[in-house]
């Protein structure tokens, strides 16, 4: 049953990039993407109740280890995609959104074995600190996500509105980036007394804040061109994919993934 | 464009340091530059000492790591010259935001200005100004616009804006980083840690932390682990605050739950058992008897003409070469003990027999002497806690400068300030309204709300 539902994901997922894939090329512009998005939001609610199993299973919430990690980080970029492209009521960035969120999901679904095992928490783990941290830092991960795709999009067709959608989603990502880096420290402070540690996962989310608090400050205050301001997001991304994927592999700290 | 309307008038005098000093173009270099020294802390080990530089990276290499302070690279001169840098442009940046507002007057606004702006649509009407003036107060009002009005002979400029709260928002994000910066340098200055180990049942005294002195008394230290499991689930220890030999306070700690006391907190860290005695059982003519021995005393058998000495105990056995004997871990899943074992009255050198005796293989790991077989039963033990044990005067100051960080990002994301302006003019028979609008954030939404309004105006003022 499991296993049927996570695979109907990605075929919802699969589906739903290449309709947003054609909306962009051909004609029918309407029909294709109001069945892209449709196929987006069942894969999405099907995505739901995977992670719904998930967390029946192991007993926690869906987030602690990598396998579980990149399953909800392709679950809330999906949600975030789809909450802008209500708001702004404009399908053509699914058509590098849903291809991300794709390949995440299946990365992990292709992760060796040893990987997909749900081990019980670690005493530190259990805090209901855990939810605030880690869901407020993915949302942010998904909507730099968001941000890297219309910044790339800017570039290419050099239409203004996707430079807003980027500043917009650069934006919010930042304010919960800030959250899940607060609620990170405080809840190192309630277990270990100390707000912040240089741990590489630490350092490396300051960085990726530091970058896209230049890229917030390049447009307005400082005058940079829309195209120069579009390559400080895509620098953040990088910076982004380095704190989630990077750290967890190269750097031995408290925020590897057992 | 957006800069004549908001400070036209700004100062013109022209002094480079300062200019410098406040720009935000030295921000975003700031900003680059502390990335790039962060993310070097995070490949060049931090902390370690100078041998382990020169032998990993090369005597030159590792000789100027560590001479430019980049093995300590968050306390470094370089590191902390930035953040000064960066205080400095924080506190400069705001004081020329606060400057350029003060000198503002959008009465006195260029006509030609609106002009140029984006959003901008022109009206007529045959109504009076000043009838129409109230007309478009009321739009205004409605939408919760503040505004103003000038007449200027036969035209009337009206001036109004909404959001202007969120010019707060970059003043807020500036001095809660201030605030943030001072909680780290006052955490580093006057913040002291330790680790403090209690054993059940006894005392430890707190008076290097405290002006105060108190003791901690571990009452009772608990380990949970996952059913059939020996995976730890939880561990807790039973404290007491005493004063004076008095109980002040009980409370059970764990893990994410410290308990504080004057200024001092103490943190769940970790745990252990001290290896206090072994269980033996000793069988000689069909008879068994079980033995408390303590580690370290010499013990006479009864009965039996030997003397036993326990001078080892592990409570996980792991043979590893090259290292001995040791333990793979804390809990006592496979105990072994050495013993020294001789005849009575016979403690000399090379008559004693020594050898490791194992719980868990009675049958290959026990004394066997005639018809005397002595093994191991288990190991008897006292359990201790090991508690972080804190004072960080700065944390507090640290929450007061994260809440104010997340309330002004807030502000200034959602929270936006934009004009709109009217100019109304009278031309012979009929009146011409100028409606023009701008502003930094948001445009896509604000041109909604634009048309919106300029919608509302033209019902009311009519044909």
């Amino acid at each position: 049953m499991n296993t049927i539902i996570n695979l109907a994901t990605l075929l919802c997922y699969l589906l739903s990039s290449i309709l947003y894939i054609i909306m962009n090329s051909k004609s029918k512009k309407k029909l294709f993407g109001k069945l892209a998005t449709y196929t987006a939001i069942i894969g999405w609610l099907l995505h739901t109740v995977v992670l719904v199993f998930r967390t029946i299973e192991a007993k926690h919430p869906p987030f602690a280890n990598i396998y579980e990690a990149l399953i909800f980080f392709s679950w809330a970029i999906v949600l975030c995609y789809l909450v802008f492209e209500y708001r702004y009521k404009l399908k053509t960035p699914g058509a590098f959104v849903l291809p991300i969120a794709l390949l995440t999901l299946a990365s992990a679904r292709l992760l060796p074995s040893g990987y997909k095992v749900a081990k019980p928490l670690l005493p530190a783990l259990q805090s209901n600190w855990l939810i605030f941290h880690v869901v407020s830092a993915f949302l942010a991960y998904a909507c730099f996500t968001i941000s890297f795709a219309t910044a790339i999009i800017y570039l290419i067709r050099n239409r203004e509105i996707f430079d807003e959608i980027s500043y917009k989603a650069a934006g919010i990502g930042f304010l919960l980036l800030t959250l899940g880096i607060v609620t990170g420290a405080f809840w190192g402070h309630i277990a270990w007394g100390r707000y912040w540690g240089w741990d590489p996962k630490e350092t490396w989310s300051l960085i990726t804040w530091l970058i896209y608090a230049a890229y917030l400050h390049a447009r307005f205050t400082a005058g940079f061109s829309r195209r120069k301001a579009a390559y400080v997001s895509i620098a953040g991304f990088l910076a982004m994919l380095f704190t989630f994927i990077g750290v967890t592999w190269l750097m031995p700290g408290l925020h590897a993934y057992k | 464009m957006f800069k004549q309307g908001f400070s036209g008038q700004a100062s013109r005098k022209k002094n480079f340091s300062w200019q410098f000093l406040a720009s935000p173009k030295l921000a975003i270099i700031i900003l680059i530059l502390l990335g790039i020294t962060c993310a070097i802390g995070t490949f060049v080990p931090q902390d370690k000492v100078f041998h382990y530089y020169t032998h990993r990276y090369g005597f030159r290499i590792g000789f100027w790591l560590f001479k430019l302070g980049l093995t300590k690279i968050y306390h470094s001169y370089l590191f902390i010259g930035l953040l000064l840098i960066f205080s400095i442009n924080l506190i400069a940046c705001s004081v020329r935001r606060i400057i350029s507002f003060k000198k503002e007057d959008s009465l006195t606004i260029d006509k030609e200005y609106l002009n140029t702006l984006e959003l901008k649509e022109m009206l007529f009407s045959v109504k009076a100004i000043n009838e129409l003036k109230e007309k478009i107060f009321q739009i205004l009002s409605k939408k919760r616009f503040k505004f103003l009005s000038r007449q200027d002979g036969s035209t009337m400029l009206i001036s109004s804006h909404k959001g202007k709260s969120a010019i707060f928002g970059p003043y807020l994000v500036h001095l809660s980083l201030l605030v943030i910066i001072l909680a780290g340098v006052f955490t580093i200055r006057f913040s002291s840690r330790g680790e403090l180990k209690i054993l059940e049942g006894t005392v430890a005294e707190i008076s290097h932390l405290s002006a105060q002195t108190f003791q901690i008394r571990l009452d009772k230290f608990d380990i949970e682990y996952y059913p059939q499991t020996r995976n730890v689930k939880d561990y807790k220890s039973t404290l007491s605050v005493l004063e004076n030999a008095k109980k002040v306070l009980t409370k059970t700690i764990e893990v994410n739950k410290p308990l504080s006391y004057k200024g001092i907190t103490f943190y769940q860290s970790s745990y252990g058992y001290q290896w206090d005695a072994v269980m033996l059982i000793v069988k000689q003519k069909q008879k068994s008897n079980v033995y408390k021995v303590k580690l370290g005393q010499e013990f006479v058998i009864p009965g039996a003409g030997v003397t036993v000495l326990v001078d080892r105990f592990v409570p996980d056995l792991l043979v590893e070469k090259g290292k001995g004997i040791t333990t793979k871990s804390e809990e006592p899943l496979n105990p072994a003990c050495h013993i020294i074992v001789y005849q009575n009255g016979e403690k000399e050198e090379g008559k004693e027999k020594s050898l490791w005796i194992a719980a868990k293989f009675p049958q290959h790991a026990s004394y066997k002497q005639g018809d005397l077989v002595i093994s191991l039963m288990q190991g008897v033990s006292t359990a201790y806690t090991v508690l972080g044990v804190v004072k960080d005067p700065g944390a507090l100051a640290f929450w007061l400068g994260s809440g104010l960080l997340l309330v002004g990002i807030f502000t200034s994301l959602f929270i936006y300030h934009r004009r709109v302006y009217g100019l109304i003019k009278e031309d012979g028979e009929r009146t011409s309204i100028l409606i023009a609008a701008e502003t930094k954030r948001n445009k896509m939404a604000f041109k909604k709300e634009f048309t919106q309004l300029v919608a509302a105006i033209k019902e009311v003022i009519g044909r």
